[in-house]
């Protein structure tokens, strides 16, 4: 009986060996395929001129966004009227103004970016960031999808559109 | 007599030698750990040119493979890591540029049979505004019109 179990107890022993191989394998690939900077990308489209064969809505948002130097100016309609002059520095304002305007024009997606001539990228990609999402955490705002159902979403103004015309 | 002489040592010998694999199996797991963490299923594949730093943004959708422009502290303009120019050269067009995308676009559609809209735009982020313009309304010349802005995850 004694030298049964023990027989018993010996086979029991993993071979390794087959795994080991293919994790050396599967991690070679992965350090093939490695970037150890994260990058991802923000969509813009160049701003086209189209007739106006749609019908466009009564009054739109056309929310427009000037950067300058120190301050950013928030306009919107057709004519331009001034929203809300904010500084440069307070961009936890200006993203909750663009809060405010989302939870009136819950189906508007698209914002106008016209940064002066020497406003810097960095600080363009800031703006953007500011104007895509609600950055407070657990702050949401209400969207409508094409069924006009509500739900809670933490997009605001996801499509940038850059005013190229000086 | 042959027991006599060789005794124990001749048994140990005979005996399979094993090694101990479990500190190595730790350092393989944790190393797949880093790597799944690290792993990026994006099809885009970044070689950056030298003096380029890119701006850190929250946006977290993957990049896409296309024709990639690159624009260093220095305004130079790099189509496939080759120089093509200076972004302070010409108006609001820049020809180098411009020839060198048009070119692109021309291959791109014999293969494809259609127009590549797509353009991956990385910049220095010290760039201003006026010299990214030059880019993108170049790049739109030449029939980019997405225009897809590099940047970096910061967590």
């Amino acid at each position: 009986m004694g030298i049964r179990r023990k027989k018993l107890t010996q086979d029991a022993k993993l071979n390794l060996i087959p795994i080991l191989d293919a994790i050396f394998i599967f991690i070679f690939f992965l350090l093939m395929s490695a970037q150890f900077i994260d990058i991802y990308e923000i969509g813009s489209d160049a701003p086209i001129t189209t007739s106006s064969e749609n019908h466009p809505e009564k009054n739109p948002l056309n929310l427009t966004i000037e950067l300058s130097k120190n301050k950013i100016v928030i306009k919107k309609g057709i004519d331009g009227i001034i929203h809300k002059t904010i500084k440069i520095k307070n961009l936890t304002e200006y993203n909750k103004s663009l809060q405010e305007l989302k939870k009136q024009y819950p189906k508007e997606n698209s914002a106008i970016l016209k940064p002066a001539r020497n406003f810097k990228y960095e600080n363009i990609v800031k703006v953007i960031d500011q104007t895509r999402e609600v950055t407070q955490e657990n702050v949401f705002v209400t969207a409508v999808d094409n069924k006009n159902r509500k739900y809670p979403s933490k997009v605001l103004f996801d499509k940038i559109i850059f005013e190229t015309q000086d | 007599m042959k027991k006599m002489f060789f005794g124990d040592k001749g048994r140990r010998k005979s005996e399979p030698m094993e090694i101990d694999i479990t500190s190595l199996l730790d350092i393989l797991v944790i190393l797949l750990v880093f790597l799944l963490k690290s792993y990026n299923a994006s099809n885009l594949k970044l070689d950056l040119v030298k003096n380029l730093a890119i701006p850190d943004s929250d946006a977290r959708k993957l990049g896409a493979h296309s024709v990639i422009v690159q624009v260093d502290k220095d305004n130079n303009i790099w189509l496939k890591r080759k120089r093509i120019g200076n972004v302070n050269s010409g108006a609001q067009k820049i020809e180098s540029l411009y020839a060198a995308l048009e070119s692109e676009q021309k291959v791109y559609k014999e293969q494809n049979k259609k127009a590549n809209k797509a353009i991956n735009l990385v910049f220095d982020k010290e760039l201003s505004y006026k010299k990214m313009k030059k880019i993108m309304h170049t790049s739109s010349l030449a029939g980019y019109t997405e225009f897809k802005f590099i940047v970096q995850g910061n967590y």
